[in-house]
Order: structure tokens, then C-alpha cells, then sequence
């Protein structure tokens, strides 16, 4: 019995323990099963992350897109679809075109390979409204957009849908579609893992769109590139040729020199007018040109004064003068006497310079007349076999010069117009800040190169500040300047350290042709307070000018040229602090500003800060035109780029953190917000927001000794948006206990848009926000 | 030479009831000598007004000390009440702070005399 009683007592434990068992085991399996679908989870963004990363164009984005989202989540289809550029011809809500799907069949892809966007379809209405759409059923899907199963898309049947808005530079450019054969749930972290790889996507479509452009860009450029070097060969050739010809006419030199240092058309005409008048002893000579529209004869210089818009200004083609008509014919025209030329041509009377002999010659490139040249002498006489020759080829010379001329305007125009076009339209209005970018290409070779500047308001309310200078001159650096700054753009936007966007910045050089050596100084800088963090990578130090006359070059946080380097031995950047006193300016610049052939940097360096100070001290006008003017003085075969940002809180108080100095700041602080024409209830409020703060920082000081001070920072955007910054600088000696310093804060974001507090080592800096409503009064 | 204190503080008798005015301005620096005043003005008085309208500012050191005036006096036999007019400076931070729900308010003086009789 014992025996029994024994094994008994085992039979009754044991069948409870197998409904223990299992139940824990469920629980088991499914966290096992958890772990398992987050780490598949895992995996799939970083598979996504790197093959997004190798994806250029928008086909191999959306296979690298839809491949985890397909393999993690089981649907078995999916589809990226890229909003079309808005025409007018189309439907008003615009179109999409597909750029890729996986797992339908090829007579789906090609019907809905177009859509447009209120065409009543899942992607059409995520795109239309940004917000993901979750349909858990066919019956759902069916419902809701009735044309959907027009064609089925594949041999399975449909269960589910998903379709997420594609969100880039806060637009939609299109939808991600995914669908599953069975019902399926969208739990919560599956929408998470979906949205993250839409974000993902979206990234990497708008990245290849700004590749493409800048791609196409540089196409573009490389033809005209060519172009303009055929051209210059053929004009070499023409010289050649005609320099030939002058080797006996010695005396001839003096305008071929003048032509050489000739740059612009109007340049080159004087040369030749002033050589028409030394060398061949004319009394007057006159240049002129066909316009663009090929029809009038326009002046482009003379030896008498030319009256705008008088008939030594311009002519028609089709008049009766023999300017016009050498133009038409290509053959010169040669009139021994004033009284022939006026029996000829009437019209020359009235411009009073027949007084002898007249040679009037076309301008010929290429074998078609492009204007035409009249030299008077002051004798009537028939002019000499070797004079015609000499006038004959003295216009070749200046047609051809003219040409070069024209062609290096065009040039030059094209790449000013691409470097102006990549530099900000205008730059940001971020209160507290006076910002001015100037960009000048070198003057003496009116060459445009690769120096940029930037600024960019980051979400935060910090603003990032930079200058960069690519190697090489012309359209090619222009157009790697581009890609440059916009990639820095890109990178500076999430608000990283300078130090990481210049790390970042370097990888992204590395792909880019023409950014190796290339220089870039980057600076964040908090415009309420005026604290910054900055790095250089081989560029020339940031300039502060001091409100008392003083400067200082920022010579921390310096790091190499981009990709001087091979990447395992570019070591990783550093940066440099600093805080920008009320009423001090930052400069930022590129090294055209400073260089001079023949002295050292150092020399250029202490000219600068002592110009800019000079200019800076003598008010609040813009000075950076005159601060280049002044600095490229004799110089300048660089391009130069500059920045300047003069910190100006509109209000800035320091004061013992004491509380009998409450109510003066309460008094001044109304005053101000009055000014600015605050109404009654935002300062009110205004005025219980900041003495919250400051009150706080004061019991703070006060607990601990009480030596502390309190800064308080005022601004005002151009969008009426006030922000207020009250910084402690006392010396805390203990941590804040739990609770401590928050009594005021409910009232502080109840009156203000919005609070920030953080709490540093050396103190606690709030800072807020609240847009004004009232309109100033006028 | 000093400056004119930023409050001023009138305790006026009317019968078994006080109405203490607050005039100026409330902060961290003078709330705990504005609150000794009251204190001495009122004496052993439990039916209190106290009245915000002539208050152009009113912190957070303004409030704690409000509740807890209205924290001694109030309980078996003792009353505390706010006088705030409609268009007083200091009504938002009273209704931020939630203070309101705690004391009783009135938007004139008379009707918070005869709510305590």
C-alpha cells in the first residue's frame, strides 16, 4: 500500500504539471516567436539600409525597397509608384508612374503602370491624404476601391493591403504598395517596420532624384564644354593664319597684344578702334556688331561720342549706309571722298564724319558677316592696295577676337548663371541673425570656380553656416560645388555634431569626381544664445569680429582637406565651441579672400581681420561688397566666397541672480514686447514665462550661495515668432534635487508654444517660444 | 534712496470679515514679506477676501503663497476667498495654476462679503 500511496502521490502531481508545462511553454514559444520576428525585423532594415545604399537609379530603389518588406512581412507583392511632375494636359490631382514591383504579373504592372492619383486606388489616396492605409481584407479593399480588380495582378488571390506614403522634403513623392495573399492584421510593429522602410525608400528616391539632376547638369555641361573647345581650336587655327600674314606689319603688334588682354566684346572693339587710329593713321573709326536678333547693326565702340539711340548707336541691316551694306554683301566698300561717300550714301551726314577717304569692311567669322568696321582718313584719296590689305585683315583680326570674346561671355554667363543657380536664392530668416552670402568669381579672368556658402535653419531653431571651396575653375567646379553643398545640406538637416556631418560629408566626397582637396568649414550655431560648435576640414579659420573692435580666428576643431587621404588613415574630425558675444559677427570665407601670390597666409590672414573689423565698425549696413572689393584690391585671379552672420539678440540682459531684480527685468521686458506690439495678454504672458524661469535660476542661486547670474535673450523672427532664452551661469555646486527648478514650469508651457530645458554642468538653459498674433501696428 | 515697494498690502475690517488687498506686483522677492503682512493684518480673523484686482504681476511664489493663506485660514469655521475681476492681469496664472479649484472666486468684492456672511 505504502508502494502505491508513493506512487500515488507522483500520479497526483504529475498530471498537473504537464497544463503547467504547456502553458508556460505557449508563452515560451510565443516570446521565442517574438524575439524571432524582431530580430528578422532587424535584419531586414539592415539588409534594406545597405541595399538602398547601393541602389542609383529608381527601378533598383524599389526592388531594394520592396525585397525585406516582401521577405519579413510574407506579402507577395508590392510596388513603388513615384509621383509624375504636375501637367497641365493631365488629370488636375497629377498622375504616378510605377517605378518597380515585384510579384505581380507583367499585363498588372503595364495597367496600372500609370495611375492618376484620384483614380480611387489604395497608393493614389495614401499619396493624396500622406497618411499609411491599412486594408485588412479583400471584401475592404473591394469596397473601397471597386476598380482595383480589374486586373488581377497575380495567380493568388488577394487578401490584404498596404499602401504608404512615400514622404521626401516634406512632400509626398509617391506611394509603397504592398499586398498579402491572405488576411493579415498589420499589428503595430509591423506598421512601424513598414513606415520605417517607406521613410527609407522615400530617402533614397529623393537622394537619386538630386543625383539625377545633378547628373543631367553635368551632361549637359560637358557638351557645351565641347562645343566651346572646337570652337576656341577653330579660332586658334584662324589666328594662326592671320598672324602669319601680319609678321611683316611689326608695327601691328601693339593691337594684337591689346586683343589678347581683351576679355569682353566692347573691350576688344576699343583695341581695334584705337588701333585703327595709331596704326593706320584714321581720323575716326567705328565698330559694330549684329544684335541677337540678326537684324539691327549695334556699336560697340567708336572714336567720337556715340548718342544712345542716334544713328551711330545702331542701324537697321536692311538701311541704305554702307555699314549695313558691307554687313549684308561680306565685301568691303571703298569711297576715295566724302562727296562720293555722301552721293552714295546720304545718311552719313548725319553722323558727321565724312571727311575724307572711308574704308568700311565687314566683320566675317566663320564666312558670315557678324558686323562691320569704318575707318575715315582725313584726306580724299584712293587708299593703297597694301592699306585695303591691312584694313582687310586688321577686321579678320578683330572678328575673330570678337568671337573669342563672345564665346568667353557665353561661357562665363553659363557658368555664373549654373554657380548662382547652386548657391541660395536667398538665405534664411533666422531671427537674432544678420545674414549676408557673397559669391565673386575671379575678376581679372572673369573665371567662376567651386567656392559656395550655405545656410541652413535647422528644425531645432539652430542654424547651420557653411563655406566650401572645390578644386578647379569653370563649369566642372560649378557643378561639383553643387552636389557638395547639397549633400552637406542633406547632412546637416538631422542637426548632427559638425564633426559627424564632416565625417559624412567626406564619404560622400569620396563618390563625387572633382571633390578630392576640396575645403569646407561648417559651424551650428544656437542664434538665441549665440553658443556654436564648428570644424574645418582644410579650410581657413572662422573670423569672430568682437563688438569692441577685437577679432579672433577659431582655430579648433581642424581636420584635413576632404579625401587628402586614404580612408583608413583619415582620422575621424573634431570640432571646435565657442560662443558668439551679443553684437559680434562671424565670417566665414573662402581662401580666394585671404591668398596672394608672393605672401604668406598669415599676412593675408591679419589683413583680413583688420579690414573686416574696420568695416564692421562702421555700422550695420552691409560691408561684405566692399570688404572683397577692398581685400582683392590688385589681386583676385581667385573666386571668393563669404558669409556673414552678425548676432544681434534683439534684447540681451545679465543680471545677478538675485530677486530684487525681478520686477526691473518684468519692466523692461514690457517695454519691449510693446514695442514689438505684443497685446496686453502676450505679455502677460510673456512676462510670466520668463520670470518663471528666471525666478527658478535665482532660488537656485540663492540655495547654493548665491554668486550666480541669469541671462536673458530675446528675438523675434520675421514670422513674429518670439524666442526667449534664460541661461544660468552661476556655479552649481550641488545636483538639483528631485522636483527642484519645475515648480514654474506648468505655467511656462501653458503661456508658450513651446519649453525646452536643458540642464548642463555649468548651468540650465531654457528656451521657449510663442507666435505672436496681434499685426504690428503700422 | 530706495524704490517704492512693488506691493502694498490693506487689510480692511468690514464686521466679522477681512478683505485683504493686494496691489502691485507679487514675485519671489517680496511674496514672503507680502505674506507676513496679511498675516499680521488679519489677525485671528477666519473669514477672509482677498483681493487680485489691483495685482499687475503674479508668479509662481505669488500663488504658493495664496494657497497656502487659503490652507491656514479655511477648515472648520474658516473661509478664504479670491476676488478677481473679469479683466484682471493676474486671472490667467490663478486659472493655469488651478488654484481656482481649490479657492473659491468671486469678480467683486461685495459678492465675495456676502458670500462669507
Amino acid at each position: 500500500m505504502s508502494e502505491h500511496a508513493g506512487e500515488d502521490q507522483l500520479a497526483a502531481q504529475l498530471p498537473a504539471e504537464p497544463a503547467q508545462l504547456s502553458a508556460e511553454l505557449a508563452v515560451t514559444r510565443a516570446r521565442l516567436a517574438q524575439l524571432v520576428r524582431l530580430e528578422e525585423r532587424a535584419r531586414g532594415m539592415q539588409e534594406l539600409t545597405a541595399a538602398l545604399a547601393a541602389a542609383l537609379t529608381p527601378g533598383q530603389i524599389a526592388d531594394a525597397a520592396l525585397a525585406p518588406a516582401l521577405a519579413v512581412l510574407g506579402a507577395h507583392g508590392g510596388g513603388v509608384f513615384l509621383r509624375d511632375p504636375p501637367d497641365e494636359a493631365g488629370p488636375p490631382a497629377g498622375t504616378m508612374t510605377i517605378a518597380g514591383a515585384v510579384g505581380y504579373n507583367a499585363e498588372a504592372v503595364e495597367h496600372w503602370r500609370r495611375i492618376p492619383l484620384d483614380h480611387s486606388t489604395p497608393a493614389g489616396e495614401a499619396v493624396l491624404s500622406g497618411v499609411p492605409l491599412y486594408l485588412g481584407s479583400e471584401a475592404e479593399a473591394a469596397e473601397r476601391y471597386p476598380g482595383m480588380f480589374a486586373v488581377p495582378a497575380s495567380d493568388r488571390p488577394l487578401g490584404s493591403w498596404a499602401a504608404l506614403p512615400l514622404r521626401a522634403g516634406g512632400a509626398v513623392v509617391g506611394a509603397l504598395t504592398l499586398s498579402f495573399a491572405r488576411r493579415h492584421t498589420f499589428a503595430e510593429d509591423e506598421r512601424t517596420f513598414l513606415e520605417t522602410v517607406a521613410a527609407q525608400c522615400a530617402l533614397s528616391l529623393e537622394r537619386a532624384r538630386l543625383y539625377e539632376t545633378a547628373s543631367t547638369e553635368r551632361e549637359r555641361l560637358r557638351g557645351v564644354l565641347a562645343r566651346l573647345d572646337a570652337a576656341y581650336e577653330a579660332e586658334r587655327d584662324a589666328r594662326a593664319a592671320a598672324e602669319a600674314a601680319w609678321n611683316r606689319l611689326d608695327r601691328l603688334q601693339t593691337i594684337t597684344a591689346g586683343l589678347s588682354e581683351a576679355v569682353a566684346p566692347a573691350q576688344v572693339a576699343s583695341v581695334m578702334v584705337q588701333g585703327g587710329l595709331s596704326v593706320l593713321g584714321c581720323t575716326s573709326a567705328w565698330i559694330g556688331v549684329l544684335d541677337e536678333s540678326g537684324r539691327t547693326l549695334v556699336a560697340l565702340a567708336a572714336s567720337f561720342p556715340v548718342e544712345p539711340g542716334g544713328p551711330a548707336a545702331q542701324i537697321p541691316l536692311s538701311a541704305a549706309s554702307p555699314r549695313a551694306e558691307v554687313t549684308r554683301t561680306g565685301m568691303p566698300v571703298w569711297l576715295p571722298s566724302a562727296a562720293e561717300a555722301l552721293e552714295r550714301y546720304p545718311g552719313l551726314r548725319a553722323i558727321g564724319i565724312a571727311a575724307g577717304a572711308l574704308g568700311v569692311v565687314p566683320l566675317v567669322s566663320h564666312g558670315h558677316p557678324i558686323g562691320a568696321m569704318l575707318l575715315s582718313f582725313d584726306e580724299s584719296r584712293e587708299l593703297e592696295p597694301e592699306e585695303r590689305a591691312l584694313v582687310v585683315t586688321l577686321a579678320e583680326q578683330c572678328a575673330q577676337a570678337l568671337e573669342r570674346a563672345r564665346l568667353h561671355q557665353r561661357e562665363h554667363d553659363v557658368a555664373l548663371t549654373l554657380q548662382q543657380s547652386m548657391l541660395p536664392s536667398a538665405l534664411p530668416a533666422v531671427p537674432g541673425l544678420e545674414l549676408t552670402g557673397r559669391y565673386r568669381p575671379a575678376v581679372q579672368t572673369l573665371e567662376v570656380g567651386g567656392d559656395w556658402y550655405d545656410v541652413l535653419a535647422l528644425s531645432d531653431g539652430r542654424v547651420g553656416l557653411a563655406v566650401g571651396d572645390v578644386v578647379g575653375r569653370g563649369l566642372g567646379a560649378a557643378a561639383t560645388m553643387g552636389q557638395l553643398r547639397s549633400a552637406l545640406a542633406a547632412l546637416a538637416l538631422s542637426a548632427r555634431p559638425p564633426a559627424q556631418v564632416l565625417d559624412d560629408l567626406e564619404l560622400f566626397a569620396r563618390q563625387v569626381d572633382g571633390a578630392r582637396l576640396g575645403t569646407v568649414v561648417y559651424c551650428l550655431l544656437d542664434p538665441v544664445g549665440g553658443t556654436m560648435r564648428y570644424a574645418c576640414a582644410g579650410h581657413p579659420p572662422p573670423l569672430v569680429l568682437l563688438p569692441n573692435r577685437g577679432t579672433e580666428y577659431l582655430e579648433d576643431g581642424r581636420s584635413p582637406l576632404l579625401c587628402a587621404l586614404p580612408p583608413e588613415l583619415t582620422p575621424r574630425r573634431v570640432e571646435g565651441a565657442y560662443r558668439l558675444p551679443p553684437g559680434s559677427t562671424l565670417l566665414l570665407y573662402s581662401d580666394g579672400l585671404v591668398e596672394r601670390r608672393g605672401e604668406s597666409l598669415d599676412v593675408g590672414l591679419r589683413r583680413l581681420a583688420e579690414l573686416a573689423a574696420h568695416y564692421a565698425d562702421r555700422g550695420q549696413g552691409d560691408w561684405c561688397e566692399q570688404l572683397v572689393d577692398t581685400m582683392l584690391a590688385g589681386s583676385g585671379d581667385d573666386d571668393v566666397a563669404l558669409l556673414r552672420a552678425t548676432f544681434r539678440p534683439a534684447l540681451s540682459r545679465r543680471l545677478p541672480a538675485q530677486p530684487q531684480r525681478l520686477a526691473g527685468l518684468r519692466r523692461e521686458l514690457r517695454g519691449w514686447l510693446a514695442g514689438v506690439g505684443a497685446t496686453d495678454d502676450e505679455v502677460t504672458d510673456l512676462l510670466l514665462a520668463c520670470g518663471e524661469a528666471c525666478a527658478n535660476a535665482v532660488e537656485h542661486a540663492y540655495r547654493d550661495g548665491g554668486a550666480g547670474e541669469v541671462t536673458v535673450e530675446l528675438a523675434l523672427d520675421s514670422g513674429r515668432e518670439l524666442w526667449l532664452r534664460i541661461a544660468d551661469t552661476g556655479r552649481w555646486r550641488s545636483v538639483p534635487a528631485p522636483g527642484d527648478r519645475g515648480r514654474g514650469l506648468p505655467l511656462m508651457r501653458a503661456v508658450m508654444d513651446a519649453v525646452q530645458v536643458a540642464r548642463g554642468a555649468d548651468g540650465t538653459v531654457v528656451t521657449m517660444r510663442r507666435r505672436l498674433g496681434a499685426a504690428v501696428a503700422a | 534712496m530706495s524704490s517704492p515697494p512693488l506691493a502694498r498690502v490693506a487689510v480692511e475690517r468690514h464686521g466679522p470679515v477681512a478683505v485683504a488687498r493686494l496691489v502691485g506686483e507679487l514675485d519671489l522677492s517680496n511674496a514672503i514679506a507680502v505674506e507676513d503682512q496679511v498675516t499680521r493684518g488679519l489677525g485671528d480673523v477666519t473669514a477672509v477676501a482677498v483681493d487680485l484686482a489691483g495685482l499687475s504681476y503674479l508668479d509662481s511664489a505669488g500663488l504658493a503663497l495664496l494657497s497656502r493663506l487659503a490652507a491656514r485660514i479655511t477648515g472648520p469655521g474658516g473661509t478664504l476667498r479670491l476676488v478677481v475681476p473679469p479683466h484682471a492681469v493676474v486671472r490667467r496664472a490663478l486659472w493655469i495654476s488651478g488654484l481656482v479649484e481649490a479657492i473659491p472666486v468671486d469678480e467683486t468684492i461685495e459678492a465675495a462679503l456676502a458670500a462669507l456672511r
